[in-house]
């Protein structure tokens, strides 16, 4: 219960943000980035977004090797409440819990409102096998599990400020996460929802979850729609 | 016949069965087992199956000429028609012809998928014999046949729910909605759409949900349906009061007419709805029900 209302102030409070961010850019409009690098400045707070961007990449494309996560085009409530739970030490990681406490309430709203404009970067799932996308698009009703895109987005693209997509993601950073939520150093996300779902996934659901979502999985590529 | 049928196949299968359920399910409470997609054969009969499971996930794209709203057979119908609790397809199948007090005659499973069309989806009912029917006709067929059914147990429908202690309250089930539901369908009950464009979480009540004629609309199934399966992946996690509460609320705000309606809410009701489980025709948070959304 504690843990509900607290997600709906947070969601609460972000839409504030949310709502004041129009305000923020239309005072530089000039400097809005169509070219990301213009706006990696922090506006005179001292911080810069070049600490992301280091790992993060310029475009947040994230890097697939080290299981760093693309951050474009994610939710902004979700980046902030991301960035807020690692700050905390909610979510574990030693990387990211160390940067995060540096980073002040309003460094978060300019990194979160930054990455959330850049456009996504989808990938086609296609899947050989009708097995690999069983749990994505059928689910596992036995066991209450319903198909992740129920709540993701068909392809896993994202739906509204607190379901990310997962499309895009690299198999190592979202096999990663699976993981986390099992174990629970990650908090559960709304509702309990995530950490819910992942207590009931097996390593061999995750690994088929993970590869399947991030594009990894043999495509067909019989020339059949 | 049917039920010797079914009963050999569950003599057989009882070995498999067994096998992936935990051992302290006693048998009576095995649930049936259902065949999966890839068990569809690959001939002209397994096209329409094919066909009528389209129509059920995706209903307004593969019957658009019968579907007035956004929503899809599935988003009732969990599971594609399979899960028990709300209220399954191949279930279904097997109980008609049957007695129907909602038009006072015997209705074949045929005519009871029209009355699907004209109001929990908000359209028109499809001919008998249209190619509509005859796929989700097949669709459900296939199900059940090929079904591993526990004849011991009744899967039909929605479970009944207990009545609440407290009489429902709109308030409460404010408070309710607000903690548990709106995170997916919406501060206006007016549901998500993903990124792409594709409707996720159906909406609620408004336009775009199922009319005041649907059995949705009448509080004890709405009540039944939450409970056991909402919020989605926690159903059972609700308290019977919450459950009422919560579509006491739902059920508070308008939707599109009945096409039952003669032209007056009052007559309307009257004729049909005179029941504590509708609320069209009733005063509810400053609104007269039945007279058309209005937009907060
Ligand atoms: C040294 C490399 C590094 C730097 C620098 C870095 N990150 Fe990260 N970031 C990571 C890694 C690794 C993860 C994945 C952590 C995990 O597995 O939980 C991550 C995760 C995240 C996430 C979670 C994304 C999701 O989908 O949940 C956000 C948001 C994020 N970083 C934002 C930032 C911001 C903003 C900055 C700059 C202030 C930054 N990061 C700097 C490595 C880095
Ligand atoms: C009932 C809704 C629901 C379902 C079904 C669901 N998820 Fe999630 N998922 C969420 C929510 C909400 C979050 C965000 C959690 C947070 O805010 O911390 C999430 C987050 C995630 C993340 C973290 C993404 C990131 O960028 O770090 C992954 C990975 C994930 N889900 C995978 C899955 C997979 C795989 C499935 C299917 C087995 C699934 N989800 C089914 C609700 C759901
Ligand atoms: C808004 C939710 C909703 C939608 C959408 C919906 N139904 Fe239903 N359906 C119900 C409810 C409620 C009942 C009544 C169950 C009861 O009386 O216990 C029902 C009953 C049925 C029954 C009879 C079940 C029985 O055991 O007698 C069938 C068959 C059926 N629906 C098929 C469909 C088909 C096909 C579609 C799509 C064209 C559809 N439904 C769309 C909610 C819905
Ligand atoms: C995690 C997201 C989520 C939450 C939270 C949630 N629902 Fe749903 N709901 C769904 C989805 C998705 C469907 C459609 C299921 C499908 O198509 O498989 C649905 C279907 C429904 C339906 C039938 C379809 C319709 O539009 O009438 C009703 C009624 C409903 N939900 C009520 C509720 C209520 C009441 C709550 C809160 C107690 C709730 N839901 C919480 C995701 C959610």
């Amino acid at each position: 219960m504690m843990n509900k209302t607290k997600y709906f102030e947070r969601g609460k409070a972000s839409l504030k943000a949310l709502l004041f961010l129009p305000l923020a850019f239309g005072a530089h409009a000039e400097r809005l980035p169509s070219q990301p690098q213009i706006s990696t400045e922090g506006e005179g707070s001292g911080f810069s977004l070049t600490a992301c961007t280091r790992c993060h990449g310029v475009g947040g494309d994230g890097n697939t090797a080290e299981g760093i996560p693309r951050l474009r085009g994610l939710p902004f409530t979700y980046l902030k409440e991301q960035l807020q739970a690692f700050a905390s030490g909610e979510r574990q990681n030693p990387i990211m819990n160390s940067i995060a406490r540096t980073l002040s309430a309003d460094d978060i709203t300019h990194a979160a409102s930054f990455y959330t404009q850049l456009p996504p970067l989808f990938q086609p799932l296609g899947t050989k096998d009708e097995s690999t996308n069983e749990l994505a698009v059928h689910g596992r009703w036995s066991e209450n599990i319903p198909p992740c895109d129920d709540c993701h987005g068909p392809e896993g693209k994202g739906v509204g400020e607190n379901f990310p997509a997962l499309n895009g993601q690299s198999a190592r950073y979202l096999e990663n996460q699976l993981q986390a939520f099992k174990k629970g150093s990650r908090p559960s996300g709304p509702l309990n929802l995530m950490g819910n779902i992942a207590k009931k996934l097996s390593d061999a659901d995750i690994q088929t979850l993970s590869r399947y979502y991030s594009g990894s999985s043999p495509r067909d590529t019989g020339g059949q729609p | 016949m049917k039920y010797l049928m079914t009963l050999a196949l569950l003599v057989t299968s009882l070995a498999t069965l067994g096998n992936g359920l935990p051992a302290d399910v006693p048998p009576e409470e095995w649930p049936s087992v259902l065949p999966a997609d890839h068990d569809i054969p690959k001939d002209e009969f397994g096209k329409m199956v094919r066909q009528g499971q389209l129509i059920f996930s995706d209903t307004g794209q593969f019957a658009r000429a019968y579907v007035g709203n956004d929503l899809s057979c599935r988003n009732c119908h969990l599971d594609q028609g399979r899960k028990a609790g709300s209220a399954p397809l191949w279930a279904a199948f097997l109980s008609y012809p049957a007695y129907r007090a909602k038009n006072h005659r015997v209705n074949t499973f045929e005519e009871r998928l029209q009355d699907c069309f004209r109001y929990s989806m908000n359209g028109k009912a499809p001919p008998l014999g249209d190619p509509v029917l005859v796929a989700l006709e097949s669709y459900a067929y296939w199900m059940e046949k090929n079904a591993k059914i526990n004849p011991r147990l009744t899967e039909r429908g929605f479970p009944k729910l207990q009545k609440p202690s407290t009489p429902p309250s709109y308030e409460r089930g404010k408070i309710v909605y607000a903690n548990n539901c709106e995170l997916c369908h919406g501060s206006n009950g007016q549901g998500r759409i993903a990124n792409g464009g594709h409707l996720v979480f159906p909406p609620l009540w408004g336009n775009r949900s199922f009319n005041w004629g649907a059995g949705m609309a009448h509080l004890d199934k709405a009540a039944a349906y939450i409970k056991t399966n909402m919020p989605l992946s926690l159903g059972g996690s609700l308290s019977n009061q919450d459950a009422w509460d919560v579509a006491y609320f739902m059920e508070g705000h308008d939707r599109p007419q009945d096409p039952r309606y003669t032209g007056s809410v009052d007559e309307t009701r009257a004729l049909f709805h005179h029941t504590q489980n509708s609320l069209y025709g009733h005063l509810v948070a400053g609104h007269v029900l039945g007279n058309g959304p209005v937009s907060k």
